[in-house]
């Protein structure tokens, strides 16, 4: 959820919000809203909201918010919170607020537990070296939230609280948990819950599927054998009549993403992952950094050809969708058809081409194949 | 000499005996301040870190059982209900006064029989991973030594010395059947658990392998005045595996009492004497 009415919103952190014109987010929110409704009558399985803070790069410092809209106004698919950056919140407001939009929902909701990109860190005054061991903790405090008969206490290393009960409950017994697999401690989180893994930003498919493979082994250890519906992958998604209109739309929101709405983020990234160990060890920065430097270095079609994008003709992304699938057995991908500042009526197109076209194409793959809108 | 960063510098117990109606009560001491009668596991009694860091604060006093360490059997002491009558008295010729009592699993057991037989005996009652009332559709334990010492222990190198051998500890095992023989769920203690009036504080680890989270929750659901607190990363031996965790915890609802939930630092609140 971008805001994308600024052409130049610098290199500083945070982004100043001078730059935030209240009146323009008004009808923002407004269309974002409406697109993800819009994106259940299209065929969408769920419905997903993120969060970050403090720039332009996202307008939904609590996704929640969105989330509980989004339930209301729609009647089938599932809410997907892809998440809640548990670290830097209070883990006990996290289980009060999902099953506040499980009971608004009718029992729809998607748990998304997420540890956050780097700069969150910094917004939120949390120390990035105790990201790990805050979002172990947290997972299993929220856990016990929603699980315990009786009111309860914590003692913890993060967390303690004397007495808890909260209301609401759910209405699932326990909502389906989405994390990432992104990294060595959280692919071992998503298997100890048997979680649904994501994969994103990947710089290849051999990539995800070393991420896949090194997830699904994690499961097995843990006593438990995953099937295609714990393995989502997330992919950009522009759809047009032809592939160069797609393209071109493509290449120029990304283009405005990096150069405006990365700005002050990567500002704060660089001097996270240089002073803290937010990450365990020093190969895992160093790949995470090469990973995304890969990416940005690829063309478009280059993109295209190695699967992790999806763009061009209903046609080609029908195809797209189904060689990702085979090659990953993915039974989730995560569309995300809101990149940079794309313009609102070119995602309703896409959204279109999806739901009349695409989805016919694609959803025999597999009887767990679920698609989920970003 | 390098020493354990689990245990307290300055540590120290005294050994003594009380002759009681039944028989000779050998028992510990460590601490100055408001006595504490904890109530050990079937390791007998081990001086844990979370212990001595409650001896910081309090007068721990822990009788060890008759049996236990090769101390003789008492007549008539047969059961874990008489244990917990003669327990009320060991309260009243040691302490001579109520006292707040921790029960760490046996232990735990043998606080509830104390609080059901001597209601007037307990001021506040902790139980800390509290053994006889595993629920029948539950698989019985296993009894593999391995397994059980890693059901037992998250951080097996924060366990403190032990001077028994392992002969020692099986013997000590063994002396816990001629009081609850063979007996996994207590239907009599069960029952009687709604007559406990002591406020109760029960702790459980997060990763406790012998007792499980549905014992816990139906003791919370069964004694009237009662909180149920877990502790992270905690396995069944709470006091070694997470001591700091388990004394924070301890000590400020046996100090504050009800008022134990709400967030207060402990040297600034006032006592119950206050």
């Amino acid at each position: 959820m971008q805001y994308d009415q600024v052409e130049d919103a610098g290199n500083d952190w945070p982004v100043a919000n001078r730059l935030f014109d209240p009146q323009k987010a008004i009808k923002l929110y407004q269309e974002y809203i409406d697109n993800k409704v819009y994106a259940e009558e299209c065929g969408f399985d769920w419905i997903a909201c993120n969060e970050h803070h403090m720039s332009p790069y996202g307008m939904m410092p609590n996704p929640n918010l969105i989330g509980a809209v989004v339930a209301d106004r729609t009647s089938r698919a599932g809410i997907l919170q892809s998440g809640n950056i548990l670290p830097i919140n209070n883990p006990v407001r996290v289980a009060e607020e999902y099953a506040m939009i499980d009971v608004i929902s009718g029992g729809r909701l998607v748990a998304g537990f997420m540890r956050g990109i780097p700069h969150e860190y910094v917004a939120y005054n949390a120390d990035p070296d105790e990201s790990y061991d805050r979002m172990y903790e947290a997972v299993d405090l929220i856990k016990k939230c929603w699980s315990e008969p009786e009111p309860f206490g914590w003692e913890g290393e993060f967390y303690q609280f004397r007495a808890v009960s909260i209301w609401p409950r759910l209405v699932q017994n326990m909502p389906t948990i989405v994390m990432s697999g992104g990294s060595d401690l959280s692919s071992e989180l998503c298997a100890a819950h048997r979680s649904v893994m994501g994969v994103l930003r990947i710089p290849s498919i051999d990539y995800a599927k070393g991420k896949i493979d090194d997830f699904k082994e994690r499961c097995v250890r843990h006593g438990w054998e995953p099937g295609p519906e714990h393995v989502m992958v997330a992919q950009q998604c522009v759809i047009s009549n032809t592939f160069e209109e797609a393209k071109k739309i493509l290449e120029e929101s990304i283009s405005y993403g990096n150069r405006v709405l990365m700005g002050g983020q990567r500002t704060a990234q660089r001097l996270v992952l240089q002073k803290t160990r937010y990450f365990k060890n020093k190969d895992q920065a160093e790949e995470r950094e090469k990973r995304l430097s890969d990416f940005k270095e690829l063309t478009t079609e280059e993109r295209v050809e190695r699967g992790l994008v999806i763009c061009g003709t209903p046609e080609m992304a029908a195809e797209q969708i189904s060689n990702l699938h085979e090659q990953t057995g993915n039974g989730i991908l995560n569309i995300a058809c809101k990149i940079g500042n794309i313009s609102n009526s070119a995602v309703r197109r896409s959204l279109e081409y999806l739901g009349n076209e695409v989805f016919p194409k694609v959803r025999h793959l597999g009887d767990t194949d679920q698609v989920a809108a970003e | 000499m390098t020493t354990s960063p689990y245990e307290v510098s300055g540590f120290s117990v005294e050994t003594k005996t009380v002759a009681l109606s039944t028989g000779p009560v050998t028992y510990q001491e460590a601490g100055r301040g408001t006595p504490i009668v904890h109530l050990h596991g079937a390791g007998s009694v081990r001086h844990s870190w979370g212990l001595q860091l409650l001896a910081q604060t309090f007068r721990v006093i822990m009788p060890i059982c008759p049996g236990f360490d090769d101390t003789p059997m008492h007549d008539g002491v047969n059961s874990m209900s008489d244990l917990g009558k003669m327990t009320g008295e060991f309260i009243d010729s040691v302490v001579g006064a109520p006292a707040d009592i921790i029960g760490i699993s046996f232990g735990g057991w043998h606080a509830v029989w104390v609080a059901i037989n001597c209601p007037d005996k307990v001021g506040q009652l902790v139980l800390e991973n509290p053994a006889g009332f595993r629920p029948s559709h539950l698989p019985p334990l296993t009894t593999d030594p391995k397994l059980r010492f890693r059901e037992m222990y998250v951080y097996p190198e924060r366990l403190p010395k032990d001077h028994r051998t392992e002969e020692d500890r099986n013997r000590n095992r063994a002396v816990m059947a001629d009081y609850h023989p063979g007996m996994t769920f207590d239907e009599e203690a069960h029952e009687r658990c709604s007559e406990i009036k002591a406020l109760t504080l029960i702790c459980h680890g997060t990763k406790d392998g012998r007792i499980a989270p549905e014992t816990v929750q139906m003791l919370k659901a069964r004694i009237p005045h009662s909180h149920l607190v877990y502790i992270y990363n905690g396995g069944h031996s709470l006091e070694s595996d997470q001591g700091e965790r388990f004394a924070r915890l301890v000590k400020d609802f046996c100090l504050r009492g009800e008022s134990f939930i709400v967030n207060q630092k402990v040297d600034d609140a006032p006592t119950a004497a206050e």
